[in-house]
C-alpha cells in the first residue's frame, strides 16, 4: 500500500525547517512564511490575529495542497513595520493569550472541583 | 482445550482443525469434543394434556389418513405412542427409530436424520374410492353405516366439488339423535322459496335445503341483519347480478311448466324450443348487442354455440360508446394499428378500422398498446404473435423515421428483448416478422440511404462510425461484462445485441432454415448495422468463417449480374444486393479487415466477374455499384492495385459508355448518373496512387475525362432544373480534374474556360439560388429537433416539426456538394478572375453566415458544408479579396475555426495562419476601436505580437496534426476541435490543470528551479496571451463573442485569478485584467449568477474557491477585490453577501477598491436597503470586531446598512 506514514503530518523530516521566510517581489512590504507541518488550526489562528494588527495591510494564509502538511502564509505590513515583526508579534501575543486562556481554565476547574467537593462533605453531613 | 476458529480463517483452517481433532480423538478416547450435539428425542414427546386427549377430536387429515391404511385399529390400541397426531406422524416417516443406538459408537455425537416434510405440495388426486369423512361421533346403529357408490356422479365435474357435494350432503343426512324440539315445532313465520332460483347445478335442491334449514333456524330479524352483512361483503356487481338472475328465472317459471332445469339445457338446442329460449331471446332481443354486425346475421340460429346468446361470453362485442371522449392535453395510452401508426383517442367506426376494437381494459379505443403487443407475442397462437410483430416492426419503423419524436417514448430496450426472443423461432411465419422488427430497431434506413445518396460524392467515400457512447460504461466503474442484459441494453443496444449471439443466429438462419428473401435482406442488414458498429464488432463478423462463407457462397456468387429481380434469387446462386452492400461496410472498417476479406473470402473474384459483366438492368446496375465502391475502399487502403489495373479496360469502358450515353438532365437515370459517378471515383482513386502500370490508360481516361467534364459542363449551364442525384457525375469529375491537375502540376486551360463560362451561366444561377436553403448552417435547426436514441447512435437525418422532413443539405436540389467539389478545384486552378466570379456567387451565403450562430455543427452531413465553406475561405486568401469583403469573410473563418471537427486540424491550422491571426485581415474599422486605448497605456502587443498569440493557441489545441492515413470511417465525427469559447481555453486548460492535484516532486537543486521557472514563464506567457487576444477580440469583434453569455465570459476572466498565486500581481497582467474586466463591466446588466454556467462548476463553488484565493494570496489587490465585489451588488442574490461576511470575513480588512474600478456604482451596493437580519447581524459583527478597516468601501456598506436598519428599527419602537 502507498498510505503515508501517519507520523508524516506533524514529524518534521531530517533538516526540514518549521519556518521559512521568502521576500515577495511583487508587493512592498511583504513576505511569504512557509509553516511545514502544521494545518487550519494553526494558520487561522495566526491569520486572525495578525488581522488584529492595525499596521497589517494583509494576511492570509493558504494549504497548498491537503496531502502537503504545510501552509503558506502571506502578510503585508505598512512601511514603518516588517511582516517578520508582525509575524513574531502575532506569535507572542498568541502564546501569551493562550497562557492566561490555560490559566483560567485551571482555575475555573479547580474551584469546580472544590465545590464538588465541598458539597459532597456536606451531604456525608 | 481444543482451539475454535476465528473470524478471518478459511476452509483450509478449519479442515486443519478437524485432522488435529480426528488425530487426537484417537489417542484419547475420553476426548470431549468442544462442543456436542445431544439427542433429546429418543423418549416419546409427553403432551402436557395427557387427559385430554379423548376429547380432542381428531383432525380430519390423521382419520383420512387412518382410513386409507385401514389402520383404524391401531390409532385406537396403539396408546402407548400416544394418539397425538405428529407422533403419529413422525413414526410413519422416519426409517429407523433414533433411540436404538449402535453398538462402537462410542461418541454422543448425533447425526440427524433427515425428516421428510410433514406437509407435501397440495395435489389433487382423482382418487376413485372417495374419502368419506366420518362426521357422526356415534353412528345410530352403533357401527358404521355401509355406504354405497353415488354412480350417477359424472367424472367431468371437479374432484373437489364432488367431495364437496359429498360432505354437504353428509350434512344433511340427519343424526339420529334428539334435537331441540324448537326448530321443528317453530312455526315458520317467514316466506321462504320452494327452490333456489339462482343454482342451477344438479344439487341445488340439497344446497337450497340446507340454506332454508339454515334460515328457517333464524328469525326473520336475524335473516335481514345477516342479508345487510352480505350486502355489505359483496361486491355490488355479485349482488345485481344474483338479482337479475333471479329476476331471469322467475319469469321463466313462470311460463314453464313444471320443467326439470336439467332437462331445459337439453331441450334447448332442439328445434322443438323451449318457452323458456322464447321468453329470453324476447328478453334480450332490447339488448344492443344484437346491434353488433356478427351477431345480427341472419344465419345466426344456425350457429354452433350461437343459439343461445351468452351474454357475458358476448360482451366484448357490446356496441361501442361513442361518446367517450378525452380532454384536450390529457395523457392516453398510446395504441397503435397494424401498421405501427400512433392512432388519436378515437376515431371514426368503420369497416376498414372495426377490427381494431374491442379488446383490452378500453374497448372504445382502436388500436393495441404496448403491453398489449408484447403479451400477443408470446401468444401460443402463431396468428396473433405474426400481427403483434409485425405490428412492432412498423413502430418501430415509424420511430426510427422520428416520427414519434415528443409524442410517445417508445421502450426500446424492452421491445429488444421481446423481439429477440421472437427471433429464436425457426418457423419462417414468425421469423419474418421477428426479423423484420429486429431490421427496424437497428438499421435505421433513413441514415443508410442518406449515407447511400453520397455515394459517388468523394465525401461519400468517408463514413461515420456508429459506435456508441459507452463512457456512461466507464462512469460506474464497471465492465461490461459484468452489466445486466438490460442495463447493457439501456446504454448500448448494439453491444446487448451482441451479447445474444446474434451472428451465431444469423447464421443459423441463413444457412439452415434458408428462409424467404425478405428474411435474408433483412439479416443482412442488421448485420451490417453490426458492421458499422466498431472495428471490433466488424472483425468478429470477419472472423466468423461459417458465416462469412455461408454468405459468400449463397448470396455472392461468381456469376453475371445481367438478370431480373425477383425475390427468388436468393439460394439460386445470384447475388443479392445487400450482401455486397455489407461487404462493402465491413470494407469500410480497417486495412486488416480489408485483408482478410480479399484473403479468406477472395472477394475480388465475383467483384471483378459483376464489374466485367454486361447489365442493361437497375439491379445489376446497383451491384456494379456497390463493387465499385467496393474497389474504391481497397484501393483506398493500398490493395488489391492489380486487379485494379486488370479491371482497367473495363473501367475504361464503362467510363467511354457513360461519357457518350449519361447526362444529367432531370429526366437520366439516376442509377446510371450513380454508376458513372462511381466509375469516376475509382478512377480518381487510381490516379491518386499514381500507378505505374497505369500509364499507358492515362491519355485515354484525360481525353475521356475531357470529353466528358465539357459535355456536363455544358448541360448544366443549360439547365433550368437539376438534381442533386445527378450533379454527382460533374463532381466527380471535378475531382478527377483535381487530382489530374494535382499530379500533372500543369494549368489546365480547358478547365478554366470552362469553369468561367460556368460562371456566367444562367444554370448555374439556378444552382446558386438553392444555396442558402440547402444549407445546414444557416437553417437554425437545433439538435432537439432531430430525432436521436441514447443507446443507438444515429445520424439524425430528419427533421420533424419542419415542412421537408430531411436536412436541408439533403434536398433534392442541394447544391452543396457540387459547389464543394468545385470550389475545391478552383482553389488549384487558382486564376483569381475567376475565383473572384465565384466568390461573388456566395457572397450572399456567407454574408449570412457570418451573421448568423451556425447550427446542426456536430452533423455528419454538415462536413460537406463546412468543407465547401473552408474551400470559399481558402480561395478567398488567394485571391486577395477586397478590403470591404474581409470583414464578412474574417467573420465566417472564426465561425468556421468552431464548426469544424477534429479530423479538420489542418484546415484549422490553415485559418489561424492565414485568417483568424492575420493582421491583413483586421480592416482598419475594426482597428478603430483600439485608438482610445493604445496611446494611454500601451495597449499593441496584440497587433505587433499576433505571431506570438497564435503560436500560444496552436500549442495549447495541440495543432500538431498529423496525417492518419487512410481511413475511411471516422470515429469521432462528432467533437469539435474547439469549443464555443476557444478563445478562452488556454485559461481553463490553466485553471483545471491548477485544480487537479499535481503533485510536482520535491526535487532541489539548479535544475529543479530552472524548470519551476521555465513553468512559471511558460505560464506568464499563456495568459499574457490569451488575454491579449480576449481583449482584442472583446474591443474589435465584440459582435463574434457576443453570443457568449456575459456571465460566462466573466468567469472565464476570474479564472485567471484562480490559475496561479501571484501572477495576477504582474503589472502586464493586472492591466490587462483590468481592461478585460472593465470591457465586461460595461454589460453588467447582464450578469446573472444563478444561472448554471457552461463549462464550469456551478458558481457557488466557483465563488468560495474565488473568496478562499482572495482571503490567501490577494495582498488586497484592486483589480481582484473589483471582480470580488461584483455578485455583492444588492441586485444580486443575498447568499453571496452572506458568504463573504459570515464564513468569508477574513478577506474583509483585504478588500477595498476604488471606486472607479467597481463594477457597479457605490449606490448599487446600498441600496436597496438591506433587510435580511442576519445579513445585518454580520455587517454588525464585522463593525464591532475590528474585521473592516475605515475608509474602505466594505466599512462604508456595512455601516450604511447597520445604521440605515437602526433608524428603521427606531421608527418602529416608537
Amino acid at each position: 500500500m502507498n498510505a503515508p506514514p501517519t507520523f508524516e503530518s506533524f514529524l518534521l523530516y531530517d533538516g526540514e525547517k518549521k519556518v521559512q521566510k521568502e521576500e515577495d517581489t511583487k508587493v512592498t512590504n511583504a513576505a511569504i512564511f512557509t509553516v511545514n507541518k502544521e494545518d487550519h488550526t494553526l494558520g487561522n489562528m495566526i491569520r486572525h490575529q495578525l488581522l488584529k494588527d492595525p499596521k497589517v495591510l494583509f494576511a492570509g494564509y493558504k494549504i497548498p495542497h491537503p496531502l502537503e502538511h504545510k501552509f503558506v502564509l502571506r502578510i503585508q505590513t505598512t512601511s514603518d513595520y516588517t511582516p517578520q515583526e508582525a509575524f513574531m508579534n502575532a506569535i507572542t501575543d498568541l502564546t501569551s493569550e493562550l497562557s492566561l486562556f490555560e490559566e483560567r481554565f485551571k482555575v475555573s476547574c479547580w474551584h469546580d472541583l472544590h465545590s464538588m467537593i465541598f458539597f459532597c462533605c456536606c451531604l456525608d453531613g | 482445550m481444543l482451539r475454535r476458529p476465528t473470524p478471518g480463517e478459511n476452509e483450509e483452517d478449519i479442515l486443519k482443525m478437524q485432522e488435529e481433532f480426528l488425530r487426537k480423538k484417537r489417542q484419547n478416547q475420553n476426548l470431549q469434543p468442544a462442543a456436542q450435539v445431544v439427542n433429546l428425542r429418543t423418549e416419546p414427546i409427553k403432551r402436557p394434556n395427557t387427559n385430554e386427549q379423548e376429547i380432542r377430536k381428531p383432525s380430519k387429515y390423521a382419520q383420512s389418513k387412518g382410513l386409507k391404511n385401514h389402520s383404524e385399529k391401531r390409532s385406537k390400541s396403539n396408546d402407548t405412542v400416544g394418539n397425538s397426531v405428529i407422533t403419529d406422524v413422525y413414526e410413519k416417516n422416519t426409517e429407523k427409530p433414533v433411540e436404538k443406538k449402535l453398538d462402537g459408537e462410542d461418541d454422543k455425537v448425533y447425526y440427524p436424520t433427515i425428516l421428510p416434510f410433514v406437509l407435501g405440495d397440495i395435489v389433487e388426486k382423482n382418487l376413485d374410492t372417495v374419502v368419506e369423512f366420518d362426521y357422526k361421533p356415534m353412528p345410530p346403529e352403533g357401527f358404521p353405516v355401509v355406504r354405497k357408490q353415488n354412480k350417477d356422479s359424472k367424472a367431468t365435474k371437479y374432484i373437489y366439488q364432488k367431495n364437496l357435494n359429498k360432505i354437504k350432503k353428509n350434512i344433511v343426512d340427519k343424526m339420529d339423535v334428539d334435537e331441540p324440539s324448537c326448530s321443528n315445532n317453530k312455526q315458520n313465520t317467514i316466506n321462504l322459496p320452494d327452490r333456489s332460483y339462482i343454482l342451477t347445478s344438479e344439487n341445488s335442491d340439497d344446497i337450497h335445503n340446507e340454506n332454508i334449514k339454515i334460515l328457517s333456524k333464524m328469525s326473520e330479524k336475524e335473516i335481514l341483519e345477516e342479508q345487510q352483512k352480505l350486502f355489505s361483503n359483496l361486491d355490488p356487481k355479485v349482488v345485481d347480478f344474483i338479482k337479475s338472475r333471479r329476476m331471469q328465472n322467475e319469469n321463466s317459471t313462470r311460463q314453464t311448466l313444471k320443467l326439470n332445469e336439467r332437462d331445459d339445457i337439453n331441450k334447448l338446442a332442439t328445434v322443438n324450443q323451449n318457452v323458456e329460449m322464447d321468453t329470453s331471446t324476447q328478453e334480450i332481443e332490447n339488448d344492443t348487442l344484437w346491434e353488433n354486425d356478427v351477431l345480427s346475421h341472419p344465419e345466426i340460429q344456425n350457429w354452433l354455440h350461437f343459439d343461445s346468446l351468452e351474454k357475458d361470453k358476448l360482451q366484448w362485442m357490446e356496441g361501442l360508446d361513442e361518446s367517450k371522449n378525452i380532454k384536450p392535453d390529457e395523457p392516453y395510452e398510446a395504441r397503435f394499428d397494424f401498421k405501427g401508426y400512433l392512432l388519436p383517442y378515437t376515431m371514426e367506426y368503420t369497416d376498414m378500422t372495426k377490427t381494431l376494437y374491442h379488446h383490452g381494459e378500453e374497448p372504445h379505443r382502436p388500436g393495441y398498446t404496448i403491453t398489449e403487443l408484447i403479451e400477443l407475442t408470446r401468444s401460443t397462437i402463431t396468428q396473433q404473435r405474426v400481427m403483434a410483430l409485425n405490428t412492432i416492426a412498423g413502430i418501430l419503423q415509424y420511430h426510427s423515421a422520428g416520427t414519434y419524436k415528443d409524442i410517445i417514448e417508445i421502450p426500446l430496450s424492452k421491445l429488444f428483448f421481446i423481439i429477440r426472443i421472437a427471433m429464436d423461432e425457426n418457423k419462417v411465419i414468425i421469423l419474418e416478422p421477428a426479423l423484420k422488427a429486429m431490421r427496424n430497431l437497428v438499421y435505421n434506413k433513413l441514415d443508410e440511404a442518406s449515407l447511400d445518396a453520397l455515394i459517388g460524392f468523394e465525401e461519400g467515400n468517408l463514413q461515420p462510425c456508429f459506435e456508441n457512447d459507452k463512457s456512461e460504461i466507464e462512469e460506474l466503474e464497471s465492465k461490461e461484462a459484468e452489466l445486466k442484459d438490460f442495463h447493457l441494453a439501456e446504454i448500448d443496444l448494439i453491444a446487448a445485441l451482441l451479447r445474444t449471439d446474434i451472428l451465431q443466429r444469423i447464421y443459423y438462419i441463413l444457412e439452415s432454415i434458408k428462409p424467404s428473401f425478405n428474411c435474408v435482406q433483412y439479416c443482412l442488414q442488421i448485420l451490417t448495422r453490426l458492421g458499422r458498429d466498431s472495428v471490433e464488432t466488424a472483425k468478429r463478423i470477419c472472423e466468423m468463417e461459417h458465416l462469412m462463407n455461408s454468405i459468400i457462397t449463397n448470396f455472392v456468387p461468381v456469376t453475371g449480374v445481367n438478370f431480373v429481380f425477383k425475390p427468388q434469387v436468393v439460394y439460386n446462386g445470384k447475388p443479392v444486393l445487400a450482401a455486397i452492400k455489407l461487404l462493402r461496410v465491413l470494407s469500410l472498417q480497417t486495412e486488416e479487415i480489408c485483408n482478410i476479406l480479399l484473403m479468406k473470402y477472395n472477394i475480388l473474384a465475383p467483384i471483378s466477374v459483376y464489374l466485367s459483366s454486361a447489365v442493361d438492368r437497375s439491379y445489376g446496375l446497383r451491384i456494379q455499384t456497390e463493387s465499385y465502391c467496393i474497389l474504391s475502399n481497397l484501393l483506398y487502403f493500398g490493395l488489391s492495385y492489380d486487379s485494379a489495373i486488370s479491371l482497367c479496360p473495363v473501367i475504361l469502358t464503362a467510363l467511354y459508355k457513360h461519357v457518350q450515353g449519361t447526362d444529367i438532365n432531370v429526366e437520366a437515370s439516376v442509377l446510371a448518373a450513380t454508376h458513372a459517378a462511381v466509375v469516376l471515383q475509382l478512377i480518381n482513386n487510381i490516379l491518386k496512387h499514381n500507378l505505374n502500370d497505369f500509364l499507358t490508360f492515362k491519355t485515354e481516361v484525360y481525353k475521356l475525362l475531357k470529353e466528358g467534364l465539357l459535355k456536363w459542363f455544358g448541360q448544366l449551364s443549360q439547365m433550368e432544373h437539376y438534381t442533386c442525384a445527378h450533379l454527382r457525375i460533374l463532381c466527380s469529375a471535378l475531382d478527377c480534374c483535381y487530382t489530374v491537375i494535382e499530379i500533372e502540376q500543369l494549368p489546365v486551360k480547358f478547365v478554366s474556360d470552362a469553369l468561367k463560362q460556368l460562371s456566367y451561366s444562367k444554370g448555374f444561377q439556378n444552382v446558386i439560388n438553392n444555396l442558402s436553403s440547402c444549407s445546414n448552417l444557416l437553417s437554425k435547426i437545433e439538435n432537439k429537433d432531430l430525432y436521436s436514441v441514447k443507446n443507438l447512435i444515429s445520424l439524425k437525418c430528419t427533421v420533424i416539426d419542419s415542412a421537408q422532413k430531411v436536412l436541408p443539405i439533403l434536398k433534392v436540389a442541394s447544391p452543396i456538394p457540387l459547389l464543394m467539389s468545385l470550389f475545391k478545384l478552383l482553389t488549384i486552378v487558382n486564376q483569381k478572375e475567376i475565383s473572384r466570379i465565384f466568390l461573388d456567387h456566395v457572397w450572399n451565403y456567407l454574408q449570412r453566415l457570418s451573421k448568423c450562430v451556425p447550427s446542426l455543427s456536430d452533423n455528419w452531413f454538415t462536413r460537406m458544408e463546412t468543407n465547401f465553406v473552408f474551400y470559399v475561405m481558402k480561395l478567398s486568401v488567394m485571391c486577395n479579396v477586397d478590403e470591404s469583403k474581409k470583414d464578412v469573410m474574417y467573420a465566417v473563418a472564426n465561425k468556421l475555426c468552431y464548426t469544424l471537427r477534429v479530423d479538420k486540424k489542418y484546415e484549422l491550422d490553415f485559418l489561424f495562419e492565414s485568417i483568424v491571426f492575420n493582421k491583413d485581415w483586421f480592416t482598419a474599422e475594426r482597428l478603430l476601436n483600439l485608438v482610445n486605448l493604445t496611446d494611454a497605456d500601451g495597449f499593441s502587443r496584440a497587433l505587433t505580437a499576433i505571431e506570438d498569440i497564435r503560436q500560444c493557441y496552436r500549442r495549447v489545441i495541440n495543432l500538431n496534426y498529423k496525417d492518419t492515413g487512410a481511413n475511411v470511417v471516422l470515429r469521432k465525427w462528432m467533437e469539435p476541435i474547439l469549443p464555443r469559447d476557444w478563445i478562452y481555453l488556454p485559461i481553463l486548460m490553466l485553471y483545471s490543470k491548477n485544480q487537479e492535484a499535481e503533485s510536482i516532486p520535491h526535487v532541489s537543486g539548479d535544475h529543479a528551479q530552472k524548470m519551476s521557472a521555465q513553468i512559471a514563464t511558460e505560464k506568464e506567457f499563456i495568459i499574457t496571451c490569451s488575454l491579449e487576444w480576449i481583449l482584442f477580440n472583446e474591443l474589435c469583434f465584440s459582435d463574434l463573442v457576443n453570443d457568449i453569455d456575459v456571465t460566462d465570459r466573466f468567469c472565464r476572466i476570474m479564472c485567471v485569478f484562480l490559475c496561479d498565486n501571484s501572477l495576477f500581481l504582474q503589472p502586464k497582467i493586472r492591466m490587462l485584467l483590468q481592461k478585460c474586466t472593465n470591457v465586461l463591466f460595461k454589460k453588467k446588466s447582464a450578469f446573472n449568477f444563478d444561472k448554471q454556467l457552461t463549462g464550469l462548476n456551478n458558481f457557488q463553488d466557483f465563488y468560495t474557491q474565488f473568496l478562499e484565493q482572495f482571503q490567501a494570496v490577494s495582498y488586497g489587490d484592486d483589480v481582484f477585490s473589483a471582480c470580488v465585489l461584483v455578485p455583492l451588488a444588492q441586485k444580486h442574490n443575498v447568499k453571496w453577501r452572506k458568504l463573504i461576511w459570515s464564513e468569508y470575513a477574513g478577506c474583509l480588512r483585504a478588500l477595498d477598491c476604488p471606486e472607479q474600478l467597481l463594477c457597479y456604482e457605490v449606490n448599487e451596493y446600498l441600496y436597496p436597503e438591506e433587510t435580511d437580519e442576519s445579513l445585518i447581524k454580520s455587517y454588525h459583527r464585522a463593525l464591532s470586531c475590528n474585521l473592516l478597516r475605515p475608509d474602505t468601501i466594505m466599512h462604508k456598506i456595512a455601516s450604511h446598512h447597520v445604521h440605515i436598519f437602526k433608524n428603521r428599527s427606531q421608527i418602529q419602537n416608537t
